[in-house]
């Protein structure tokens, strides 16, 4: 195919992309002249270019369509129901042709003749069309615009050549047309148009694969930041220098990152269609309210959500929304809504199908669930609501009553979720019966960068990816023989009552290490969490979490299963990333239905109570805690470069001066020996505020968890003191540190260096 | 095919730079050499990228027997094969060159204990391999040269492909 031909079918399908929204929303204002002048362009376009290369069937068919278009356009004809349901044909039909040239490079010989008559036939009805038109208003603005053509008619002239404001000058009088047919819909669409055309002047096509290889590049520029950041943490003079490596390496992968971009409206847009379609198939009236967007998504991702997507939609329409009769007899509109909406939270977008249906049934979810044997009826006897409407996403499940070609066929929200786990995300389920159901899909923003935490086993490397790790336990070795259980060889841990399946990440790489591995050493279990299995991977180390970037493996070691990728951590080290899937599908863990959804509850319910992380530290022979959020960061200095104003101990780091609170006399007593050379003190420096202050402590001893203590008697929280590992810790109190004397006569360090 | 002309095809894939003809029965290739256990090895050095010296490959856990491992090569990750392994012999402590070659599935990673250096060889003194040779070094074996007093054997970049390595296993 000559690059001719590739560029007039891009453009092509981009223009009928166009022209698909626009046919939608010209059913909700069929007047509007804007939107016409887009479809004929399309059409049009389409129909010059294919004369040029010579192909004769799409000429013919794009000739006829803009004939009716040129009608249309012209204010002779009216856009009814049925001349738009005539357009969608032929935008379907130009589509077909356009995919077989793709193809096979011809236009093959299919006919076309029933759809070129259908809109011969179509244009012949002016008449029609003239009494379609009730209302003065809407002949009127026919008439004007007919007069001013090709201009903009009047009445839309905005003062800026920015877009007029559309719904301003769309009559209501099409409502009534609009009533008349089976199913009516409304894309509501909040993003000016404007804006689109003056975006599609400033932008680029750029090959995805450029794009792929310059992320990988920036992701290189990542790894090799993070290494010279830890190599220069010693040199003063590099600080500076890697600091600003530091910034414009994060705005670089920002703003490539970005350039992977693109908005979710580019799969929104074809929901008005698919609507259309669905609801007169299953003769439903529902309004598609869409929302956010504009949000932005990264393009693998944005095509991987695309199926899962359709089908929420598709079941929500055929199972949530029921029809306008049964509808109207539970006392709601005898319309139906389905909103899809898209918004950003932190570092996921969430994309939310919600829909005014039915709800659904749990008592129908239960009985079916037993029927098709996916469970067991006592087991399910014991479940809780939440933890029945999980039971649909289990594989060959659907309530269907009978199978429709729409959904039904017992695949449904299996795979939305193992597509949308596939990609990092995850699905959440909300229901109320006779309210109506919402569909969570929380996807990560980009796929090539993903936060995971670093395991070690045998003295090797592997990263864990976030996305799945629900918690982390520490089992100490001489905790080993009670904590693990062995039930005939398999590992369990007894997790708050329930038995999780274990699995030893060394025993499986190593294939066949003895029974009970790993006995005389610290183990850790990740509590992992996917596709509806819930297991424990058993490994010997944890380094810290880091930011990876995903490297692919060859196919040789991608065979193997295990690993997604491999990553460059910021030790300069390689580690592989591990597949925990893959890890639970080797293991034979099965799907499980634990409680999953209680415990998180209950897991949301012990952190409140814990409240906080804490920095254990010592002085003076005492502990003492700090909230680890505010804790910045840990120092160990020598003690020359304390100084003092009068008798307050400060530090300067880099020209900024921090008080240092000495409780523990350690500063004092550091001072006074003098048999140790270059004495160094350890200072926790930590945020209150808006100022940082230091602490000296003899020595950081762990983090831990704190609980609230209640004060007997009175069941109030108490101030200052909090339970750590079963011992009342004092809480040190950031704000009692003594603020440094600043006068606006002398500037902090000057004074601090007279006094010295 | 004719000892003669597997040599001049061998040699014919390298560039203006790597071959001169001397007379029209006589073809030289530049080979790098290679000295394993007792054998000199050879690759021909069209196929070589680079080589990547003083090299620890991070090993894969349950990956085909000849894969070395990986190493990080221009911000990809670069699946290795052991030579060693492939020949079944103990693997070395030290670190490892590795010569990064080409193939048809993109790059790969040959680590061998040290290169030597770049010797020019003539299609004259080419041999195909024996017929007493083991099945196993027949496959990853392209030959021999007859230099003074020993052999260096060929290696074929095409037959030490992971992915046709891992196929074949």
């Amino acid at each position: 195919m000559d690059d001719l031909t590739r560029e007039f079918l891009i453009e092509s399908q981009e223009g009928l992309d166009r022209m698909e929204r626009c046919l939608t929303d010209l059913e909700e204002r069929p007047q509007d002249r804007e939107l016409l002048s887009d479809i004929f362009r399309s059409v049009h376009t389409i129909k010059g270019t294919t004369g040029f290369l010579g192909f004769k069937r799409l000429e013919k068919l794009a000739h006829t369509g803009e004939n009716l278009l040129g009608l249309l356009r012209d204010g002779k004809l009216v856009a009814t129901p049925p001349i738009i349901t005539g357009l969608l044909e032929l935008l379907d039909g130009l589509r077909a042709i356009l995919s077989i040239v793709e193809e096979t490079g011809g236009e093959g010989d299919g006919e076309d003749a029933a759809l070129i008559e259908q809109l011969k036939v179509l244009q012949e009805l002016p008449g029609e069309a003239e009494m379609a038109k009730p209302t003065v208003m809407a002949a009127e603005l026919a008439r004007q615009s007919s007069e001013v053509l090709p201009t903009v008619p009047e009445a839309t002239v905005a003062p800026a050549p920015a877009m007029p404001s559309v719904p301003a000058v769309v009559p209501t009088a099409p409502a009534a047309p609009l009533a008349a047919s089976p199913a009516s819909e409304t894309a509501e669409v909040q993003k000016p148009r404007a804006g689109a055309t003056a975006a599609s002047d400033s932008t680029l096509r750029v090959d995805v694969a450029l794009l792929n290889r310059m992320m990988n590049l920036v992701g290189e520029l990542v790894l090799t930041r993070n290494q010279i950041l830890q190599a220069t943490a010693q040199h003063e003079n590099l600080t500076l220098l890697s600091r600003r490596l530091d910034m414009v390496t994060a705005d670089l992968r920002e703003s490539v990152m970005k350039a992977r971009m693109q908005p979710v409206s580019n799969v929104f847009s074809k929901f008005p269609r698919i609507i259309r379609d669905l609801s007169q198939m299953l003769h439903r009236r529902v309004r598609l309210l869409m929302e956010g967007q504009e949000t932005e998504l990264d393009k693998s991702l944005l095509e991987a959500i695309k199926d899962p997507l359709t089908h929420a939609v598709r079941n929500s329409m055929d199972h949530g929304i029921e029809p306008p009769e049964v509808r109207q007899a539970a006392g709601k509109d005898p319309e139906g809504t389905l909103k899809l909406r898209a918004y950003q939270e932190s570092s996921h977008v969430i994309i939310e199908v919600s829909d005014d249906g039915a709800g659904i049934a749990v008592e129908k979810v239960q009985k079916k669930a037993i029927e098709r044997g996916l469970i067991t009826a006592e087991r399910a006897a014991q479940l809780s609501e939440r933890e029945l409407l999980q039971l649909i996403f289990l594989p060959g499940f659907s309530t269907a009553e009978a199978v429709t070609n729409v959904s039904g066929r017992g695949v449904g929200m299996d795979v939305v979720r193992t597509n949308v786990e596939k990609i990092g995300g995850k699905v959440e389920l909300d229901s109320k019966p006779g309210k109506g159901t919402t569909l969570r899909l929380r996807i990560p923003l980009t796929l090539a960068i993903v936060p995971a935490l670093i395991v070690k086993s045998h003295g090797q490397s592997f990263a864990l990816p976030q996305g799945a790790l629900s918690e982390l336990v520490h089992v100490p070795p001489e905790r080993y023989e009670q904590d693990i259980e062995w039930m005939e060889g398999a590992p369990l841990y007894r997790l708050r009552g329930n038995l999780l399946p274990l699995v030893f990440l060394e025993r499986m790489l190593l294939s066949g290490d003895g029974d009970k591995p790993g006995r005389d050493r610290d183990n850790f279990i990740a509590v992992l969490e996917v596709d509806g299995r819930r297991f424990g991977l058993v490994v010997d180390g944890l380094a810290d979490p880091e930011e990876i970037v995903v490297k692919p493996l060859s196919s040789v070691l991608k065979s193997i299963g295990l690993y997604t990728g491999a990553t460059v951590l910021g030790s300069g080290d390689l580690a592989l990333i591990l597949d925990p899937s893959s890890i639970a599908m080797r293991a034979g863990v099965q799907m499980s239905l634990q409680e999953e959804h209680g415990e998180m509850e209950q897991n949301s319910e012990m952190n409140a109570m814990r409240g906080a992380e804490y920095l254990v530290v010592e002085a003076a022979a005492r502990k003492a805690a700090v909230a680890l959020s505010d804790v910045l960061r840990i120092e160990r200095i020598p003690l020359s470069r304390v100084e003092y104003i009068g008798y307050r101990p400060v530090l300067n780091f880099e020209g900024q001066l921090l008080p240092v609170e000495d409780a523990g006399g350690i500063l004092r007593e550091a001072a006074e020996r003098t048999d140790v050379e270059e004495q160094q003190v350890t200072v926790v420096v930590c945020r209150d505020g808006n100022r940082h202050v230091g602490l000296a402590v003899h020595a950081v001893l762990d983090v831990a968890s704190g609980s609230q203590l209640m004060e007997a008697g009175t069941e109030r929280t108490a101030d200052g003191v909090t339970l750590l590992k079963e011992h009342v810790t004092s809480v040190v109190n950031l704000s009692g540190v003594e603020a440094l004397p600043v006068s606006a006569g002398y500037s902090t360090a000057g004074f601090a260096e007279d006094v010295q | 095919m004719s000892q003669m002309e597997s040599g001049q095809k061998m040699a014919a894939a390298g560039g203006q730079l790597t071959v001169r003809r001397k007379d029209k029965s006589e073809t030289l290739a530049e080979v790098c050499s290679v000295q394993l256990a007792e054998t000199l090895f050879g690759v021909p050095i069209q196929h070589i990228l680079e080589i990547v010296g003083g090299a620890r490959p991070e090993p894969v856990p349950l990956a085909p027997e000849f894969v070395g491992g990986l190493v990080h090569y221009r911000g990809d990750v670069l699946t290795t094969v052991s030579l060693r392994r492939l020949l079944g012999l103990p693997e070395q402590e030290a670190a490892q060159d590795i010569l990064v070659l080409e193939s048809l599935q993109g790059c790969f990673g040959l680590l061998v204990d040290a290169v030597g250096e770049v010797l020019t060889v003539s299609s004259r003194d080419f041999e195909q391999n024996p017929s007493i040779l083991d099945e196993r070094r027949r496959v990853l074996f392209a030959g021999a040269y007859k230099l003074d007093g020993k052999l260096l054997v060929m290696l074929d970049p095409e037959r030490l492909d992971p992915m046709r390595l891992g196929a074949a296993a």
